[in-house]
């Protein structure tokens, strides 16, 4: 009896406390319509009969095959430049407030920047007469634009920060005492960083690389402006959507499943845990 | 301070070190040395600048000035700085500090491999020395299924593995639960006494200082204030800190001189108060009166009743007043300002004592056993 009535007095209490008044239970359904209806709506549109046989049409399949490998890519490209990155952001504490800003800031922006912005700034430096495109094609003969590169660095464009922010969160979660304690047992930098920091740091960049690449998979905006949309070269799901829209609306839904899928499925695969600790990246 | 032992040049091995690392608030200014298979105590309060005189041996912080030696090599001094990695110094720190992605065997094997030790002969060497803590059975646990006794022996075991030329222990006891602590220092005197290097272990516990060390520096203020055999700084205080550690009082007598009756020695405080004792200290260190909690009768002031001495100079015993109780286990520790406003005295009480019902604020005589008491 003593026991059971402290543990209600502990239990109770809490619950009660959550329990939401009606006047923000309402607005919390709404919110909740907003997100959820729009992906009934196209459910309830899917032309079922025939998704097969679009989805299996050679401009889907084509789309699908430059939508994964270049997503792939891009998230190769995203570990291979944010992991080391995320690191600096941690590194860069001891710097002077200003230029610690300013590193955040510039790691940031691609979140908050319209990607089609983000696509005519790659345009503008990578293009044929941009900053560096112009000088790369007197020296190499090589044009970055509307390649599958293009889509590859538009993509990484948008989608590194998120592994950035990721990885930068799980960092700092791992005590540095640890690395203390790993030098003082003889290890180099190096050693820590390998044997202690990464793995220890693995869940956030495990939760940082599929977020990352669902990023990349849907990436729209940056992509058509600096790569375009040549099927079978720089066409992917998303921009080949946005033009079976215009033309064969029932294509368009049966991509936008296919999308939706994937995207539910990197929810599967991050779950409760990842989500709610290194992913959002504090 | 003029006990620090300096080994000449012929010293073969061990620790020479002058530590001098700034700091906000005092800085720290140590000498030590370590034989080989010595265990030296640094024992002081929080913010003596214990952990910085470890955290400096290991590398990790330094300042102008700092000079250590292990063996015949140089670790720092004005012109070099070993990287912590590079001086074959192990730290076992207060919170174990275990990788918690490894398990034990891995934890301990870490040095090894972190030298370039193979995989295989690597965990070969760690199980052989978790074995020899007595800790086999837990090889494959990871940390967490580790209880805080059992985390810290294999940290222990960890700075073992790859034989360190100087052992450091940061409070290696101060976060285990009271039974753990008994345990793991028990095992720990086991490891340190096979340890052929010098170990140099910081705490704020005589009791590690008694079980532990061959030898106890005391730091206080970032200065080395006294040192010798555990016991014999117990039982003979140089400093008010030191004396607290025992639960004597310490206090610095203005004059000493042989009592006018006949036997015995007369210590006049600043500000008036006189002592009796029968005990004359002989030996090094500051002229000083101790008194052993247990060597004081408290008695407390009728009300109107004045014995007629003054104000308490030289009545029988010392007046004052009550400002703190502290209830120890057996006994009640009563601290007493004495009426000079500067002087305090810690008496001890037992709990059926009338002394055991004070309150702070209370009027009371403490009378001392001039037998016990210690002056000179």
């Amino acid at each position: 009896m003593p026991a059971s009535s402290s543990t209600e007095r502990q239990g109770r209490p809490r619950r009660a406390a959550r329990r939401l008044p009606v006047l923000a239970l309402v607005p919390a359904l709404l919110g909740l319509a907003l997100l959820v209806l729009p992906a009934v709506a196209l459910l309830a549109r899917a032309p079922w009969s025939t998704l097969g046989a679009r989805l299996a049409s050679e401009t889907v399949l084509d789309a699908l095959r430059v939508s994964v490998t270049s997503a792939l890519l891009a998230t190769l490209v995203s570990l291979l430049l944010g992991v080391p990155l995320a690191a600096l952001l941690v590194s860069a504490d001891d710097w002077p407030r200003a230029a610690r800003r300013l590193l955040r800031a510039v790691v940031t922006v691609p979140l908050v920047l319209p990607p089609v912005v983000g696509g005519i700034a790659l345009l503008y430096l990578l293009g044929r007469t941009g900053l560096l495109g112009r000088p790369l094609e007197e020296l190499t003969g090589v044009t970055v634009p509307f390649t599958l590169g293009a889509v590859v660095l538009a993509q990484a464009f948008v989608a590194m920060p998120f592994l950035v922010l990721s990885v930068e969160g799980a960092l700092r979660g791992v005590d540095p005492g640890l690395q203390v304690a790993a030098a003082t047992l003889g290890a180099s930098r190096w050693t820590t960083f390998r044997r202690v920091t990464l793995p220890l740091v693995a869940p956030g960049v495990a939760a940082g690389t599929v977020l990352c690449f669902a990023r990349a998979l849907g990436e729209f905006g940056a992509t058509i402006t600096f790569a375009g949309t040549f099927p079978g070269r720089t066409q992917t799901l998303p921009t080949s959507v946005y033009l079976a829209q215009q033309s064969d609306p029932e294509s368009a839904v049966a991509i936008s499943l296919v999308l939706l899928a994937v995207g539910v499925g990197v929810l599967l695969l991050l779950r409760d845990r990842w989500l709610t600790g290194a992913a959002v990246g504090r | 301070m003029s006990g620090v032992v300096r080994p000449g040049p012929e010293v073969p091995g061990g620790l020479d070190a002058a530590v001098r690392v700034p700091r906000a608030a005092v800085e720290v200014a140590v000498d030590l040395s370590v034989a080989p298979g010595e265990v030296l105590c640094l024992l002081g309060p929080n913010g003596a600048g214990k952990s910085t005189v470890l955290a400096a041996l290991a590398g990790l912080v330094g300042g102008p000035g700092t000079r250590v030696r292990l063996d015949d090599r140089v670790l720092d001094d004005e012109a070099r700085h070993v990287a912590p990695a590079d001086r074959g110094v192990g730290l076992v720190f207060q919170d174990h500090r275990l990788f918690p992605h490894l398990t034990a065997l891995e934890n301990v094997a870490f040095g090894l491999r972190a030298r370039g030790v193979r995989r295989q002969e690597a965990h070969r060497t760690a199980a052989t020395e978790l074995a020899r803590a007595g800790l086999a059975p837990l090889a494959d646990r990871r940390p967490s299924a580790l209880s805080g006794g059992q985390a810290q022996r294999v940290a222990v075991a960890r700075a073992l593995a790859v034989r360190p030329g100087l052992l450091l222990l940061d409070e290696p006891l101060a976060a285990l639960d009271a039974e753990a602590r008994v345990a793991t220092r028990a095992a720990l005197r086991d490891l340190l006494a096979e340890h052929p290097a010098p170990t140099v272990l910081v705490s704020h516990d005589p009791a590690d200082a008694v079980a532990l060390a061959d030898r106890v520096l005391v730091l206080e203020g970032g200065r080395a204030v006294q040192q010798g055999r555990p016991g014999a700084v117990l039982a003979d205080p140089w400093t008010p800190y030191v004396a607290s550690l025992t639960g004597s009082t310490l206090w610095r007598p203005e004059a000493v001189t042989a009592g006018g009756d006949g036997d015995g020695w007369r210590a006049v405080l600043p500000g008036g108060a006189v002592v009796r004792s029968r005990r004359a200290r002989t030996g090094a260190g500051p002229a000083r009166v101790v008194v052993p909690a247990t060597a004081t009768h408290v008695t407390v002031e009728g009300s109107g009743t004045g014995t007629g001495g003054g104000d308490g100079v030289d009545g029988p015993g010392l007046a004052g007043v009550v400002v703190r109780l502290e209830p120890r286990v057996a006994r009640l520790a009563v601290t007493v300002l004495l009426r000079d406003g500067v002087h305090d005295l810690t008496a001890e009480v037992g709990w059926d004592d009338d002394a055991a019902r004070l309150r702070p604020g209370d009027a009371v005589r403490v009378t001392l056993d001039p037998e016990r008491v210690t002056v000179g």
